[in-house]
């Protein structure tokens, strides 16, 4: 497996507390349909074609040039910015990027993880002795159509997710919200019941956002139409959260 | 007269929207014709200070009933005689008047002409006073016995009040601008009331919201002929009113009076008087927050500027240490010593592009083999260039003008006009653009023509003069890859500090007649005139586009980059003649990441940025208000140091602020 990186964004406001550098890492183990991101979706490198010229997304670094490359920011990440490690999903190239962390963490750098959880158990562990939080996705939940939609096994999800919880950890939900998906009645429920759980896991929940469709169009892949999801879907879930006691924000990204 | 003009009415900035470049100053001229004639004759015949007088005893005085401050300008009797290089773009020493009285002023015993004429100065404002008691006697005017008493006083006492300081100020100020002294400063005036607040503060005279009511009103009055006082552009006025400051340990230095501008500016929304912050590191956060709310409402200002650069670096330069720590500005944002520099900070500009283009056309390209050879043969070029600015700046002659010197510290004692080497300070600055495009020229060069060898150097040349004729796809490839400039790479950071210490070389032996010395920096504000004639340039620019403006910001994700980049630039030596950051914000984003916003001011004032000022402006915005004028006549945008309506601009400056805009919010390649 190849650990390809397909964006270094700096000055990230959305990522995390304070100003922070976010990495997206190529490569995801599922395939949500919504996915803002389809050129993090496999592990090698892909053309693209745009107006303006042919390129290639995933670009490999060693250990040091990412380092090198990150560390520019440093001086803007007191009090409380860091590094946020995105994708794709961020902890399936745990086994590249433990170096890296180790040489954030031995500075002090504040870490963050922006991750669907759809991963190994092992990974989980391992990125627990470096990462200081957490965003965590939470999407479809029952264990069939999270097989059949994104390809994902729900228990594992469901263990990685309370693994996290009793780490100690700084965890963030997020929750995309699409009303032919998530917000679908059935699997609104689920999601309403399962971060009852966790009432003191803050959520940031969010509409789709289209801004993906140009690089689809660049990988000649289409986006799918049905993500919309109405105001009123939406405020009507974010009251229900409200309701059973959970702690919930709406960002736009 | 009377149903032509009246002074102080329709002198309102919405009725001359309208005029703008050209329309603006031939109706200005005709005024002059219409009005002045025997004027002229009189003064044409005599010397500039029997001209002053003249004006002085013949220009209308116009009270505003509704103000309880005078403030007129009469610009049919606008003293203008040109005698060589116009002063303007200073700030005068509105403490003279506020320490002094006009009679203290006076020689006693005038001995030489200079002393003569500077008294004729001091007796043409006593007999406007006098005029100005008169016409206060016969009005109907708010505060009349107390406006009687400030200009009683004016002839025979310093101020003592702080509303008295600020009709002085205002009193100041209209002379200059009466007299036609462009761009006229308004220096720091929070350190300057402050004492008088205090003691009446303290003694009950007044209270913190009387004072915040006067300032309103003065802010408002100031903003009044807004079109007379624009110079190149509407909103180009060089009405700067600087804030803050550093003590000598480090300290930083504000009062309450600070905090009261920054929020009238807010309140206001007007684009003018604009104002200056000054910060270091230890500005405190509650400034930073209400300077940076100010700035989120799109109304311009402040515009940043880091005391612990900048002060060491006018040190380093000659300036004493304690005028270097009260540094103000000219017109836009080059240093200046108020009150006591008549150094003109931008008498031209050095178009970096030049040389660049004169390389092509003259240089024997082929023996050109390495990237060194070439870089060093740019540089040669720019020396030509050099001295040809220097022989510009040898030839400049100064008006004489016994009325700027009697506000200018200094040509009293000396018994000197400030053109002839009165003022303390009497340095020459210029100013520059297109470094940003060089650069990146240089760059590709080595990428393309002596790493990749994609082209030769004659090819290079071949896409200059002919606009890239038949090499269409070349001119997009290199107009839509990133940037080099303005990247914190070590490569492009060491190039154009490589370009700046260059500059220095060939500049720093410079001295003028006064043994002033020649500064130079990295803003500019023709980037667009500049360009106009200019052929295409290695960098998919094409013929007559504008250059690259100041050190600037392309998306929105690269303000950190920009900040490590200008930070790492040295700005010591003479390279500290405004060297500003220009950053595009949308609205929401300042407002929505406050604290976040601020951590990032600080680290760049921390790492060693030089100035910076920020558009705050959505793209839809712009273009809303491009195709429909009317619906947005209060839209304020930054256009080179100042803020101006958007309306009033011209064109293609509007179309630079929108392509800006888009490519900031990620909307254009
Ligand atoms: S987890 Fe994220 S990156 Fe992976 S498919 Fe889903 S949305 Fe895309």
């Amino acid at each position: 497996m190849e650990h390809l990186v397909t964006n270094i964004q700096r000055m990230c406001m959305q990522d995390g507390p304070g100003i922070r550098t976010t990495v997206f890492m190529k490569g995801c183990g599922i395939h949500c349909p919504w996915c803002s991101n389809p050129e993090n979706l496999l592990f090698e490198k892909e053309e693209y074609a745009r107006a303006d010229g042919k390129g290639v997304y995933g670009r490999s670094y060693s250990i040091d040039e990412l380092y090198q490359e990150i560390i520019k920011d440093k001086a803007y990440w007191n009090p409380d910015g860091g590094v946020t490690f995105s994708g794709g999903e961020a902890l399936l190239h745990m086994d590249f990027l433990r170096a890296l962390f180790q040489r954030f963490k031995d500075q002090g750098v504040h870490l963050a993880v922006e991750t669907s959880l759809f991963v190994p158990e092992r990974l989980v562990q391992d990125a627990l002795k470096y990462v200081d939080f957490f965003y965590v996705d939470v999407k479809i939940l029952d264990a069939e159509k999270c097989r059949t939609l994104l390809g994902g096994d729900s228990m594992l999800y469901r263990r990685n997710v309370d693994t996290l919880s009793h780490s100690g950890k700084k965890i963030c939900f997020r929750i995309p919200c699409a009303e032919q998906y998530t917000l679908q009645e059935d699997n609104k429920e689920l999601v309403l019941k399962f971060v009852k759980q966790y009432r003191e896991i803050p959520i940031e929940i969010f509409k789709l956002h289209r801004m993906g469709e140009s690089k689809y169009q660049s990988l000649r892949k289409q986006m799918i139409e049905d993500d919309d999801c109405s105001d009123m879907a939406f405020k009507d879930f974010f009251e229900h959260l409200k309701q059973q006691g959970n702690h919930v924000s709406v960002i736009r990204l | 007269m009377k149903d032509i003009y009246i002074p102080g009415l329709d002198e309102d900035a919405r009725l001359h929207k309208k005029k703008q470049d050209g329309s603006l100053l031939r109706e200005r001229e005709d005024y002059k014709k219409i009005y002045a004639k025997e004027f002229f004759n009189v003064y044409n015949e005599g010397t500039v200070a029997d001209g002053f007088v003249c004006m002085c005893r013949n220009q209308r005085i116009y009270i505003d009933e509704n103000w309880q401050f005078v403030y007129f300008i009469d610009y049919a009797y606008a003293l203008d005689k040109i005698r060589g290089y116009r002063f303007g773009n200073l700030t005068p020493s509105y403490e003279i008047l506020l320490s002094h009285s006009l009679s203290e002023l006076k020689y006693s015993d005038p001995a030489t002409p200079f002393c003569v004429d500077y008294n004729k100065i001091i007796d043409g404002m006593e007999c406007m006073v006098q005029r100005i008691i008169e016409e206060i006697r016969h009005s109907n005017t708010k505060r009349l016995a107390d406006k009687i008493k400030w200009f009683e006083n004016l002839r025979i006492k310093p101020a003592k009040h702080f509303e008295e300081a600020l009709q002085r100020i205002l009193f100041v100020n209209q002379i200059m601008w009466q007299t036609d002294h462009y761009l006229t400063g308004l220096g720091s005036l929070d350190q300057l009331l402050y004492p008088y607040y205090e003691r009446d503060v303290k003694t009950g005279y007044t209270d913190e919201k009387t004072v915040k009511e006067q300032l309103r009103e003065f802010l408002q009055i100031l903003h009044q002929y807004y079109w007379y006082k624009s110079s190149m552009l509407m909103g180009d006025t060089g009405q700067i009113i600087v804030l803050g400051g550093s003590e000598k340990e480090g300290n930083y230095r504000y009062n309450i009076l600070t905090e009261q501008f920054l929020d009238l500016v807010q309140e206001l929304q007007l684009p003018d008087p604009k104002l200056l912050l000054r910060v270091n590191e230890k500005t405190p956060e509650k400034i930073w927050k209400k300077a940076l709310t100010c700035i989120g409402t799109g109304v311009g200002s402040p515009i940043f500027s880091n005391d612990q650069v900048i002060i060491p670096a006018l040190e380093a330069f000659g300036i004493e240490e304690e005028d270097a720590r009260s540094y103000g500005v000219s017109a836009c944002w080059e240093p200046l010593i108020a009150g006591k520099s008549v150094s003109l900070n931008n008498m031209t500009t050095l178009n970096y592009m030049r040389p660049m283009e004169n390389l092509f056309r003259r240089e024997q390209l082929s023996r050109l083999e390495t990237f060194d050879e070439f870089t060093e043969c740019y540089i040669t070029y720019l020396g030509r260039n050099l001295n040809a600015v220097k022989r510009v700046l040898t030839n400049a002659r100064f008006q004489y003008d016994p009325v700027l010197s009697v506000f200018i510290d200094g040509c009293r004692e000396k018994q000197k006009d400030a053109s002839w080497g009165g003022a303390k300070y009497f340095h020459a600055g210029i100013t520059s653009v297109a470094l940003g495009n060089v650069i990146e020229v240089l760059l590709n060069i080595k990428k393309y023509v002596y790493e990749e060898k994609n082209y030769s150097l004659i090819e290079i040349k071949r896409m200059i003069l002919t606009n890239y004729e038949g090499m269409e796809s070349e001119q997009k490839k290199l107009k839509s890859k990133k940037r080099y400039f303005g990247t914190d790479e070590e490569e492009v950071i060491q190039l154009t500090k490589k370009i700046m210490a260059a500059t220095t070389r060939f500049t720093k032996d410079y001295r003028n007649e006064y043994g002033g010395k020649l500064k130079f920096g990295l803003s500019a504000p023709t980037y667009i005139d500049a360009a106009v004639d200019m052929y295409a340039s290695f960098d998919g620019r094409k013929y007559g586009a504008p250059f690259v403006v100041h050190i600037s910001n392309e998306t929105a994700d690269s303000y950190t980059e920009i900040l490590n980049f200008a930070s790492a630039l040295d700005y010591g030596e003479n390279r500290f003649n405004g060297n500003v950051i220009d950053f595009m914000v949308t609205p929401d984003f300042i407002r929505n990441n406050m604290d976040k916003f601020v951590t990032l001011m600080k680290v760049g004032i921390k790492k060693g940025i030089f100035q910076l000022q920020m558009n705050v402006v959505s793209s839809e915005t712009l273009i809303r208000a491009k195709e429909n004028p009317e619906a947005f006549p209060n839209l304020i945008v930054r256009v080179w140091g100042f803020s101006a309506f958007f309306i009033d601009l011209p064109d293609n400056y509007k179309d630079m602020l929108i392509s800006r805009a888009l490519k900031n919010e990620g909307k254009e390649g």
